[in-house]
C-alpha cells in the first residue's frame, strides 16, 4: 500500500487554544477513511491545513509522497474537496458554477460537467440558478465540485449534511462505487459516527485536537467487544458463578440473560466454567459496544 | 503562471457578465451620461443658432465628467466585493483548493479589475462620444460673443484626448484601493462601505487641499482632467497646469499609489488563513 496522505505533527494553535495537537494522519491509497470527532474537535482544522487554506503552527503535510509545500500545484491537479458548507455562485446555475472550477482546474473536459451533475443526482436541474437550491441539493452540488476533476484523493467534510436518507444512500453509494471501481481514495469527516462505520475502511478519532485512535474499522469493531451476552438456566446460579471470578469485571442481568463484561480471551473459560457446574447455555454472543461507546469511552 | 492566470480570469469575467447588478450599473451609466449630455446645455443656458450646434467635446466633458465619476464608484464597489465576496460566499476555498497559487489568483484578480476598469472606462466613452458626435458638431469653439473661433476642431480635439488619457490612470487607481480595501475584511459589504467611506473622505480632503498638495493624490486627476475640458469646450479661457504636464504627474501619481496598494494588499491575502 501507498501512503496517499500523511500528516506528521500537524498543529494549530489560534492564540491560547490549542485546535489541533500533534497529529499524525495515515491514509493509504485506496482507503475510506472515516475522520471522526465531535463538533469542534479539530477536523476541518485539520483539513484546512491538509489543504494549505490554514497555515500550520508546526507540522508537515504529505500527499503522493510529497511535502504540499514543494509541489502544491501538482498535488492539487489529484485531489478534490469539500470543506464545510458548500459555496457557490448563487446568481449562477449548476453548470456555471462548475464551469468557473473546471476553468481553473486544468485540463477538464466540457463534458465532465455533465457526467458529474447526473452523478450527484442533479442532472435534471443542472441549469437552474443555485440559489433556487434546497439544502440537500446544494450539498450535492458541493460533492460535484469536489470530484470533478476525477481527483485520487477527495476530502469531504460532513459530506450528508442536510441530505435526506436516499440522498445519504445514493451519496454513499457513489463514494464506494468511485473507491471501488476507480481507486480513489476518500478522507471523510463527520461526527455521525454510524455514517462512518456505514461507509469507511478506515478510521481516525480526534478529540480535543489529539488523535486518539487511528486504525482499520475491522479492528477498531473487534476492540469494541467487552464481554459475552449470555442466555442459560439457572441464571442465579450463573451468577454466582461468575461474579468474583478472575478476569470478569462486571456480571448483571438484563432483558432475560446475562451480559459479562471481561476480556475476549476469557469467553472459552467462561462457557466451559458453566458447563462444567451444570449451567446450561443456550446462548453465547459476543456483546460489543456501540461505536459511539467506545469512542466516549477513551 | 500565464496560463493558469488566463484560466482564472476567464473565470473571473464568467462571474462578472452573470451578475445582475453588472447589468444595472451599466443601465445606470447610460442614464447618467446621457441625462449630463442633454441636460447640462439646457440647464446652463446654451442655446444652438442656425450656424452653430453644440461643440460635440463640450457635450461629451459633460456625459464623461459625470459617467466617470459614477463609473469610479461602481468600480470600487466591485473591487472592493472581488476578494471579500468570495470570502463572504466560502467560494474562497473552493477555488484555492485548485491547482493554483494564491499568486495566480491574486494576479488575476487585480487584472480582472483592470480588465473591468478598462471596460467600464470605454463604456462610458462609447456612450459619451456617440451622443457627442450624433447630438453636436466635432467643429471648432466659437465666442458667441464676438463670433471668433477661440479653439480649433483639431486643438479642441488634442485637449479631449489629453484629458481622457490623463483621467484614466486615476480611474484605475481606484480600484485598486477597492483591491486594498477588500483584503481588509471578509464581509463584502463592510468592504464596499469602507472603500466608498475612504474614498468619499479621500475625495472631501483632496478638494480642501492646497494645490500644490492635490496633485500628490491620484483622485484629483480624473476630476482634474474633465473639468479642464469641460472649460475649453465651453469657451472659457483656462490653460492645463504645466507642472502636471512638464512632470507627467497625471501618470506618476496614480500609479504610485497603485504600487504602494498592491503589495499591502496581496501582502495581506497571501498571509490570511481562509477559515470562511
Amino acid at each position: 500500500m501507498v501512503a496517499v496522505l500523511q500528516t506528521e505533527g500537524l498543529t494549530k494553535h489560534f492564540g491560547a487554544f490549542k485546535a489541533v495537537q500533534d497529529l499524525n494522519l495515515d491514509v493509504q491509497e485506496g482507503d475510506l477513511y472515516g475522520f471522526l470527532g465531535p463538533n469542534g474537535s479539530g477536523k476541518t482544522t485539520s483539513m484546512r491545513m491538509m489543504l494549505r487554506l490554514i497555515r500550520p503552527t508546526a507540522g508537515r503535510v504529505t500527499m503522493f509522497g510529497e511535502d504540499v509545500r514543494d509541489d502544491f500545484i501538482g498535488i492539487m491537479e489529484r485531489v478534490g474537496a469539500l470543506v464545510e458548507l458548500p459555496a457557490y455562485y448563487p446568481y449562477l446555475s449548476a453548470v456555471q458554477n462548475l464551469e468557473i472550477l473546471r476553468l481553473i482546474s486544468g485540463d477538464v473536459p466540457v463534458s465532465r460537467i455533465a457526467g458529474v451533475l447526473d452523478d450527484v443526482g442533479l442532472g435534471a436541474r443542472m441549469h437552474d440558478r443555485v440559489g433556487t437550491y434546497s439544502q440537500g441539493m446544494r450539498q450535492r452540488l458541493g460533492i460535484a465540485m469536489a470530484l470533478l476533476a476525477k481527483p485520487r484523493l477527495v476530502f469531504l467534510d460532513e459530506p450528508t449534511n442536510g441530505l435526506d436518507p436516499q440522498g445519504i444512500t445514493h451519496i454513499r453509494g457513489m463514494i464506494q462505487e468511485l473507491n471501488r471501481r476507480d481507486g480513489v481514495t476518500f478522507v471523510i469527516s463527520s461526527h455521525l459516527l454510524h455514517e462512518v462505520e456505514l461507509t469507511c475502511t478506515r478510521i481516525g478519532m480526534i478529540k480535543q485536537g489529539k488523535m486518539i485512535v487511528q486504525d482499520k474499522l475491522d479492528a477498531i469493531i473487534a476492540r469494541t467487544v467487552n464481554g459475552l451476552h449470555i442466555v442459560c438456566d439457572p441464571r442465579a446460579k450463573a451468577v454466582a458463578l461468575l461474579r468474583g471470578r478472575d478476569g470478569i469485571r462486571e456480571v448483571r442481568e438484563e432483558e432475560g440473560r446475562l451480559r459479562v463484561i471481561c476480556d475476549a480471551s476469557k469467553f472459552g473459560e467462561i462457557n466451559a466454567h458453566l458447563v462444567v457446574n451444570g449451567v446450561t447455555v443456550s446462548e453465547l454472543t459476543p456483546a460489543r459496544q456501540t461505536l459511539e461507546e467506545y469512542f466516549l469511552s477513551q | 503562471m500565464m496560463v493558469r492566470v488566463h484560466r482564472l480570469i476567464r473565470a473571473e469575467f464568467l462571474k462578472l457578465s452573470a451578475q445582475p447588478f453588472l447589468k444595472v450599473c451599466l443601465l445606470v451609466l447610460i442614464v447618467i451620461t446621457l441625462s449630463f449630455e442633454i441636460g447640462l446645455p439646457l440647464a446652463r443656458g446654451q442655446k444652438e443658432t442656425v450656424w452653430r450646434s453644440y461643440n460635440s467635446v463640450m457635450l461629451f466633458a459633460y456625459g464623461f465628467q459625470s459617467g466617470l465619476k459614477v463609473a469610479t464608484y461602481v468600480l470600487l464597489i466591485f473591487s472592493s466585493m472581488i476578494f471579500a465576496g468570495e470570502f463572504d460566499r466560502g467560494t474562497i476555498k473552493n477555488l484555492l483548493t485548485r491547482p493554483i497559487t494564491r499568486l495566480d489568483f491574486f494576479v488575476a484578480k487585480c487584472l480582472t479589475v483592470t480588465g473591468l476598469a478598462v471596460f467600464l472606462f470605454g463604456f462610458v466613452f462609447f456612450v459619451a462620444s456617440a451622443w457627442a458626435l450624433w447630438r453636436g458638431d466635432l467643429g471648432p469653439v466659437w465666442d458667441d460673443g464676438s463670433y471668433l473661433i477661440q479653439r480649433g476642431a483639431a486643438e479642441i480635439t488634442q485637449h479631449a484626448r489629453k484629458a481622457v488619457l490623463m483621467s484614466f490612470l486615476s480611474f484605475l487607481a481606484a480600484g485598486f484601493l477597492g483591491i486594498l480595501v477588500s483584503n481588509l475584511t471578509e464581509s463584502s459589504g463592510y468592504a464596499v462601505a469602507i472603500g466608498l467611506v475612504v474614498f468619499l473622505a479621500g475625495d472631501l480632503a483632496t478638494g480642501m487641499m492646497a494645490d500644490r498638495a492635490k496633485e500628490k493624490v491620484f483622485l484629483f486627476y480624473a476630476p482634474y482632467a474633465l473639468e479642464k475640458l469641460t472649460q475649453l469646450g465651453e469657451g472659457t479661457t483656462t490653460r492645463w497646469n504645466p507642472d502636471i504636464d512638464a512632470q507627467h504627474l497625471y501618470v506618476f501619481v496614480p500609479t504610485a499609489y497603485m504600487a504602494a496598494f498592491i503589495p499591502l494588499a496581496f501582502g495581506l491575502f497571501r498571509t490570511r488563513n481562509i477559515t470562511a
